[in-house]
């Protein structure tokens, strides 16, 4: 994977757009996934993914050859997307959709869910929430985060368990956790 | 933090690694724990409910002219400047320099224009030669007095405690709290020193102002 990155990283210093449309593709999916779940907002992801983007192709003369290429894009990625969430400090909050209360269905209350989860994801402090999202929605692996948070691994292990112990209280919390939901699900196994 | 038994400790720790994709189940032990502890399996009940409703979230799909895009914007965009592109940097340095080199020599080696100052004679009225502070309180001692024994009929006469300057300075009155510093230690002597020489100055100025003869031209400032 290295010489690949090292390959591709040469083809766009030599300015080929092949190669940079290549970069461009092999991340685009993690880049703006990362983006789209710390800003909870379309538009203001896909903006700072394109930033991220050209802010790569500017400083990849700088770029470690030794090291792997993704956490160091990663890294990028979760700096721009700080700066925005502090430039959304001074604004009005116009995440609308996180406070959306959708209709309870008895039967299948996945969209409440995922919105409780939302919820509960937003509240936690940035850090926790980039580890979060980085390795519960991303499937980032810890060496990864750790390199694009610049933190050691023993850190983002604690901000993990710390967040995630949030995220399960406030669900539980907010009536989101039946009293016998393991012993329904461990039921419904069986049965398949 | 709150404290747990050492059961559900360890139970959440196990659901931990669970979660981190370490172990595929609870230990033995940790499992008959749970069956118990009503706290524990409702952990557990979240935790699993929390992976469900994760991956329910599907991945955000791009625009699909999103790379064209960015290529766009990273043509137009400026390229920061390389160390190959920074040649100029030094020559840039070395021309500020001699230019101001230049204007500092020409500046002083010039005859610059010089504005001048209309003189405007200024008379300064001396002021009338301030009268000794012990003669000033004798008179207002004397005016208190005449004033009391116009207003108030009968009055006893009044007599005027006798002022006079101290003979000695005040230095001298400062001489031994001195003395008695330098055989403090060292760190006292150095902190309280920087006051002690402030009040000496003080003092000093005040004694001076006070005894010595008033023959001085009043300042003008």
């Amino acid at each position: 994977m290295a010489a690949e990155d090292t390959a591709l990283v040469q083809h766009c210093l030599e300015g080929r757009p092949e190669g940079m449309r290549l970069l461009i593709e092999r991340f685009q999916s993690d880049v703006f996934g990362l983006c789209f779940r710390l800003l909870h907002h379309r538009q203001d992801a896909e903006d700072v993914a394109q930033e991220v983007f050209v802010r790569v192709f500017r400083s990849l003369h700088r770029w470690d050859g030794a090291r792997p290429l993704k956490p160091w894009i990663m890294g990028i990625t979760v700096n721009r997307c700080r700066t925005m969430m502090g430039k959304r400090v001074r604004r009005p909050e116009y995440v609308d959709y996180l406070h959306d209360k959708p209709a309870r269905d008895e039967r299948d209350d996945s969209r409440e869910l995922q919105a409780e989860l939302r919820l509960a994801i937003a509240q936690l402090r940035p850090d926790y929430q980039t580890v979060f999202v980085m390795f519960h929605l991303q499937n980032e692996p810890y060496d990864v985060i750790a390199t694009a948070i610049d933190r050691p691994v023993g850190t983002v292990k604690t901000w993990l368990h710390r967040a995630r112990h949030e995220v399960l209280d406030c669900l539980k919390r907010r009536g989101m956790v039946p009293d016998d939901f393991v012993t329904a699900v461990k039921t419904a196994d069986r049965k398949d | 933090m709150v404290n747990l038994p050492e059961h559900c400790k360890r139970a959440r720790e196990a659901l931990d690694r669970r979660l981190d994709g370490e172990i595929p189940g609870d230990p033995p032990d940790v499992a008959s724990h749970r069956l118990t502890c009503g706290a524990c399996r409702a952990d557990e009940s979240a935790a699993l409910r929390m992976v469900l409703g994760l991956n329910t979230f599907a991945p955000e799909v791009l625009p699909a002219d999103f790379a064209e895009r960015v290529l766009a914007m990273a043509c137009v965009a400026p390229a920061a400047p390389s160390r190959l592109t920074r040649w100029w940097l030094p020559s840039l340095a070395l021309a500020a320099s001699v230019m101001i080199a230049v204007f500092v020599i020409r500046d002083q080696t010039t005859d610059r224009y010089k504005p001048e100052v209309a003189t405007v004679p200024v008379k300064i009225e001396s002021a009338a030669r301030p009268a000794p502070l012990a003669e000033s309180i004798a008179e207002a001692g004397e005016a208190v007095a005449v004033l009391s024994r116009k207003t108030v009929i009968n009055a006893p006469e009044v007599k005027l405690p006798s002022f006079s300057l101290p003979t000695e300075g005040p230095l001298d009155r400062l001489e031994p709290a001195v003395a008695s510093l330098q055989n403090m230690g060292n760190g006292a002597v150095l902190s309280i020193s920087p006051l002690t020489n402030s009040v000496r100055r003080a003092a000093d100025l005040v004694w001076t102002e006070l005894a010595s003869d008033t023959d001085a031209e009043p300042k003008v400032n």
